[in-house]
């Protein structure tokens, strides 16, 4: 499966990388290697090591063993400064921007060559214009960064990593945060790069995003390569398995819901404003019938998390109500809420769904913890609690070593199915799934989704807010689109399609 | 998959490494002392006295004799219940610095009952001035929780000004409407003999209140670890959006630590005045509210570990005059070696880093 | 990283190398510095301590005398006669002594009680308000004699003293008056002791008895030690016209150097503090009764009571005058002299009046 390398002049190669955190072994062995004007697609599950590979790169890790050779010079990065002086760039996920200032300063920040210590901002900005308009990036210097969307964000961390004289481009997940018309427009920009002779490395799991850009694919599974290959020797179905070791099927049969199916939720002109008194949430409204998964797609930011806030009791509405079963729920507890049959899988698991540092045994008694059977009288029943959690530990295959070791130790995969276990054990009628399959693998995406539709099945209605439109269109019986605060369109699947809704994500009724 | 034995191997493996780690965190603190012991030894020397010298009469002044055994276990009775009480409030990320305030109040108003019933039976007497004092405590530091979930009003603050307020409204106190008829000191009357904690080791002051304590320590330890209200209290400290989404009631926890928190300092206001002073005094506590932090931070916010740093602190604090007095060594080195011993405490992850690295290097040379 | 290893044995290394350094030159006794010269007699019981305790010394008795005070033992006030009194007569009976300073009240019962518990046959608790701690480890100790400072309730093993300085008070008042220009004399004191207020009722009739017509103003700050708080009150005074000071705490004198006024010292000579504007201070010497009361506990003799010793037995006098005396008419000397001998001879008695003022 190894192909020669080609003839081209290489760039950059990697070989036998090896980095070990303690016994965990997270690059074996790495070889990589990008020509001039060349994408390579970096695949694989989360913990496959692909970050941590980059973070060699970048200069942030000292790998164990390996070699690092630059256009056949062999070098070692010895920090990320340096990195950069070997013209290697790096787009981070998360965007390392300070929002009020303008690009051009942005750009400045840590660059004696700007000027030091007052940096001349003209220049920079008549630099940057000439760069900008070299690689089609259409950006103003002078804007501030806080009135740009992300996608111009991220333009603007690409055009830093350039000024900088990046030649090797890493963009770390860039589309996970873009809407499907963005995620166009990077590619354009990506094809661009390459053109012009600027390499780029491409981190994702999303497989189709592979297929479209990439020239060449290196796969990571558990540390090592499963795959060095073209993109035109390979398809996506090929790929998962190189990437999950096991071919998963993405349709699935469902059986629609029944028309006469009653409603389980209502929710009814939710109107919420933030702490700047800033409307977040204006007049929503929403049903979910039971027996329903009810998709809410949209681009993040657009209420979404006050939305699931709001329904969870976390945050109390300004105007609005809301019903379970024709209850009104409006001005109870989150606690009530779960008495009366809510479950709530959160967003950001780690900060809103666990406990990090207590055990899985205590994670899973978070709801409980003052009922019977896992307390009597006010005190815990250990006993009860251990077994309780072993079995839940082996019905949803969380991978542990023990119910003691704290949630902080599992990975992200395995601390979603610890919510996920905690929440349904309780036997919900409604359940608030806010992105549940973010930052998951393949594996793990699957299982979450399986016991979703497992609910369903059971007759529990479903309200699935996520940004992946592959998760939406694959789950949801029904999809709306939330935009600025508002449902802009429920439709039905069949009528449903990805541009249609791409479109209500930015806002255009129109169509 | 694992098999069932791989399984049993690795559940054992983790068991040997939680333990390694209980180890490591209890070294921290015992590394902590020694290091300030030493580091003060050096300042012994220079203040030109064989720190040898002062450390056996440091030990001999804290343990040497029966009465001192009985001195050291008593400085550490306000010290360990009030650090068993911050441990509470601290596990659940209330930051009460406002023992010392509480244990004023509570001790006056258990005095003031004390005083109003001076003919009372002791069985009745006493748990009735315990309770007032508890009740004290705990409403002076639930107001500064009140203020947090009011008006979103840091707790620190508010309870280290609470302080203020507290010691001199005493102070006021001892000086005007409760002062001893025809004294000139800050003090009330005398408490009758009812309302005095009975000794229980002879030719010492070691009252009852020290075996109270060793049971408020069980009774904390169970509370922390084993009771719905402890774990909700401990989730609550760790992650507080998490507990609120799991429907907790945060706000009850918050201010339920804080009463237990008072609480504490009031009976050890209590043991202080019905135990040590015979009365209400200004002045009466030396910062043991402040110390008692230290103490909870050093016994790793575990209440058998507080009894402990509350002894050795005890110790510490005790064997000083005698050192000052045997060696003239001034009682402010051992000040110093108290504050060193929470520096180096704070700075303990450095200290484990130094350790876990050492440990590395000894990996990598074999 | 080998480099932090061996600098951190680098460090303790260097640390126990101090340590024994220390030790080593400990055996020599005259070679370890010591920083106050007062410690130095507390380290004498320490040496023998560690020495070996059976060995016979010279010295006369295995009577230990231990003293709990208040204050510093340097403060030139209450604290230092106790101290140079217990120092003076231990020495000079050559018997065991030991004391711990600045002791609060609610930290006395455990102090005394230490004393007692570690054999030291007689105890003085030099503050009036260890009254009550000193009765309660009394209790428990009935072989340890206890002498308290000015206490109200004795028991068998626990008698008191007093300090009758209000003798000095009395005629520190009519040198006040008898020097006074505005017919106006002033008196800052701490706290509202017993004590102090025999002290202020002396100093105002000495004052009377030199000039009917003069006025006495007093101040009470409530508290033994708050020189700002003193300074100010001192400063209220001079400003009512007083132009001679009766100086009972830290600040009254730095008020009178500011202002240039007389001051009078109180129970040690002060007037290093204000050469120019101290006068004479009111001496309270506390080695007769210390020397007495010990002699009698190594003889087995001592008895509970009051041991009051005033100008009639030496402990109780005027400070010099450090050349300021001729600023005083020389009628006003003579009659003050006068005074002296009469009260030393018994001739004269001070009024001891302890009622409350406002």
């Amino acid at each position: 499966m190894h192909p020669p390398l080609s003839s081209q002049k290489v760039n950059l190669q990697m070989q036998g990388i090896t980095v070990r955190y303690g016994s965990f072994i997270a690059n074996d062995g790495v070889n990589i290697s990008v020509d001039h004007g060349q994408t390579l697609a970096l695949l694989g599950e989360n913990g496959a090591g692909k970050t941590t590979l980059m973070k060699v790169l970048a200069g942030i890790i000292k790998p164990e063993s390996g070699r690092i050779q630059i256009n056949g010079k062999e070098v070692q990065i010895l920090s990320p400064i340096h990195s950069q002086q070997l013209g290697i760039g790096m787009v981070h996920q998360h965007f390392m921007l300070i929002p009020t200032l303008s690009v051009a300063k942005n750009v400045c920040i840590g660059l004696k060559s700007a000027g030091y210590p007052f940096p001349n901002i003209l220049k920079v900005e008549n630099e940057l214009i000439k760069i900008s308009e070299k690689y089609n990036l259409q950006i103003d210097p002078k804007a501030i960064v806080s009135t740009l969307s992300v996608g111009t964000q991220q333009r603007v961390e690409i055009l830093k990593a350039l000024y900088r004289g990046a030649k090797i481009l890493i963009l770390d997940e860039p589309t996970s945060i873009l809407t499907p018309q963005e995620t166009h427009g990077l590619f354009g920009i990506i094809k661009f790069l390459t053109g012009q002779g600027c390499s780029v490395i491409f981190i994702s799991h999303k497989l189709n995003e592979v297929m479209e850009i990439s020239d060449r694919i290196t796969v990571l599974r558990q540390g090592k390569v499963t795959a060095e290959i073209s993109k035109d020797e390979t398809n996506e179905k090929d790929l998962s398995i190189l990437m999950v070791g096991h071919e998963f099927t993405k349709k699935r049969t469902i059986k629609p819901v029944p028309p006469e199916a009653s409603e389980l939720v209502k929710i009814d002109r939710i109107t919420y404003f933030d702490e700047r008194k800033l409307p977040v949430l204006r007049e929503l409204d929403l049903t979910v019938k039971k027996g329903e998964i009810h998709g809410i797609a949209g681009v993040d930011g657009n209420g979404q998390v006050e939305l699931a806030k709001v329904l969870a009791g976390i945050l109390r509405p300004d105007s609005g109500r809301i019903f379970i079963n024709g209850n009104d729920v409006t001005k109870l507890s989150p606690g009530k809420r779960i008495t009366a049959g809510l479950a709530h899988i959160p967003g950001d698991r780690q900060r809103l769904g666990l406990v990090m540092d207590v055990s899985l045994g205590e994670n899973f008694i978070l709801e409980t913890s003052g009922k019977e059977p896992v307390s009597k009288h006010g005190i815990l029943n250990f006993n009860n609690i251990r077994n309780t959690s072993k079995q839940l530990i082996k019905d949803y295959d969380i991978r542990c070593i023990s119910v003691d070791q704290t949630a902080a130790t599992l990975s992200g995969g395995n601390q979603q199915k610890l919510v996920l276990a905690r929440e349904f054990s309780r036997m919900p009628k409604f359940i608030i799934a806010m992105q549940p399959s973010r930052g998951l693998d393949v594996g793990a995406t699957e299982f979450v989704h399986e016991k979703l539709l497992e609910q369903r099945e059971n007759g529990n209605g479903i309200l699935l807010i996520s940004t992946e439109l592959d998760e939406i269109f694959e789950l949801s019986d029904r999809i709306s689109v939330i935009y600025e605060g508002k449902i802009l369109a429920t439709l039905s699947r069949e009528v449903a399609n990805r541009e249609r809704i791409g479109l209500l994500m930015t806002g255009k009724t129109d169509v | 998959m694992f098999n069932k034995a791989d399984n049993h191997n690795i559940e054992l493996e983790f068991k040997k490494q939680r333990r390694a780690e209980t180890l490591t965190a209890a070294g921290s603190s015992i590394g902590a002392v020694i290091l300030a012991l030493i580091i003060g030894a050096v300042i012994i020397r220079l203040l030109g006295v064989n720190p040898f010298d002062a450390y056996r009469a440091l030990i001999d002044g804290a343990f040497g004799t029966k009465n001192s055994i009985a001195e050291t276990l008593l400085r550490a009775v306000p010290l360990a219940i009030t650090g068993i009480g911050i441990t509470a409030a601290f596990r659940a990320s209330i930051f009460n610095v406002g023992a010392e305030g509480q244990l004023y109040l509570g001790a006056t108003s258990a005095v003031c009952v004390g005083l109003a019933f001076p003919t009372l039976h002791p069985a009745i007497l006493l748990p009735l001035m315990a309770i007032a004092g508890m009740i004290t405590g705990a409403l002076w530091g639930g107001i500064a929780v009140l203020l947090k979930l009011k008006f979103n009003a840091n707790e620190m603050i508010n309870t280290i000004m609470m302080n203020y307020i507290a010691i001199y409204f005493v102070s006021w106190l001892v000086h005007g409407p409760i002062q001893q008829p025809g004294s000139p000191l800050g003090q009330t009357a005398g408490l009758s003999d009812n309302a005095i904690l009975p000794i229980i080791l002879k030719q010492t002051r070691l009252h009852i209140g020290f075996i109270i304590t060793l049971l408020m320590v069980l009774l904390t330890g169970f509370l922390i670890y084993r009771t719905v209200w402890g774990y909700q209290i401990r989730v609550t400290g760790k992650n507080m959006f998490a507990s609120q989404a799991a429907g907790i009631k945060v706000k009850w926890v918050f201010l339920s630590s804080m009463l237990f928190s008072g609480a504490m300092a009031g009976l050890a206001g209590f043991f202080e005045a019905a135990g040590i002073q015979h009365r209400m005094i200004e002045n009466i506590s030396s910062g043991y509210g402040y110390t008692a932090i230290v103490v909870a931070l050093l016994g790793q916010l575990n209440p058998f570990g507080v009894l402990l740093a509350a002894i050795l602190f005890g110790g510490l604090q005790i064997g000083a005059s005698t050192m000052e007095t045997a060696v003239g060594v001034p009682a402010s080195a051992v000040t110093l070696i108290q504050y060193l011993i929470v520096i180096l405490f704070i700075g303990r992850k450095a200290f484990s880093l130094i350790i876990q690295q050492m440990k590395k290097n000894r990996k990598v040379a074999a | 990283m080998k480099k932090r290893v061996l600098l951190i044995l680098f460090c303790f290394v260097l640390a126990s190398t101090l340590l024994f350094a220390a030790c080593n030159t400990k055996t020599e006794p005259t070679a370890a510095p010591v920083i106050e010269e007062t410690k130095t007699v507390a380290e004498v019981p320490a040496a023998e301590k560690s020495a070996d305790t059976s060995v016979a010394t010279d010295k006369k008795s295995d009577v230990k005398v231990a003293m709990v005070l208040s204050g510093p033992i340097n403060d030139d006030d209450w604290n230092s006669v106790g101290y140079n009194g217990l120092k003076k007569a231990c020495e000079e009976l050559g018997v065991e002594f030991a004391y711990s300073e600045s002791v609060t009240d609610a930290d006395a019962e455990r102090v005394i009680r230490d004393y007692a518990a570690r054999g030291y046959r007689l105890i003085f608790a030099h503050s009036f308000s260890f009254g009550e701690a000193t009765l309660k480890v009394a209790k428990d100790f009935p072989e340890t004699i206890f002498m308290a400072g000015t206490a109200n309730e004795l028991t068998e093993n626990m008698g008191t003293y007093d300090n009758p300085d209000y003798q000095g008070a009395y005629l520190a008042g009519m040198l006040a008056a008898g020097i006074s220009k505005t017919g106006t004399i002033g008196w800052v004191d701490g706290m509202a002791s017993p004590n102090m207020l025999a002290n202020l009722h002396a100093y105002q009739a000495g004052a009377l008895e030199m000039n009917p017509e003069i006025k006495v103003l007093h101040t009470f700050i409530g508290s033994w030690y708050d020189p700002p708080k003193a300074k100010e009150a001192a400063i209220a005074q001079i400003e009512q016209g007083a132009d001679v000071l009766s100086s009972q705490g830290v600040g009254v004198i730095d008020a009178a150097i500011e202002k240039k006024v007389w001051a009078l010292g109180a129970m040690t000579d002060q007037n290093f503090m204000g050469p120019d504007v101290v006068l004479t201070s009111v001496m309270w010497d506390l080695y007769p009764c210390i020397k007495n009361v010990t002699q009698e506990v190594i003889d087995g003799t001592w008895k509970s009571g009051n041991r009051s010793y005033g100008i009639a037995d030496g402990a109780v006098y005027f400070a010099e005058y450090h050349g300021l005396d001729s600023n005083i008419p020389a009628d006003v000397l003579e009659k003050v002299n006068a005074k002296f001998d009469a009260i030393k001879t018994g001739e004269f008695e001070v009024p001891h009046d302890t009622s409350e003022v406002k």
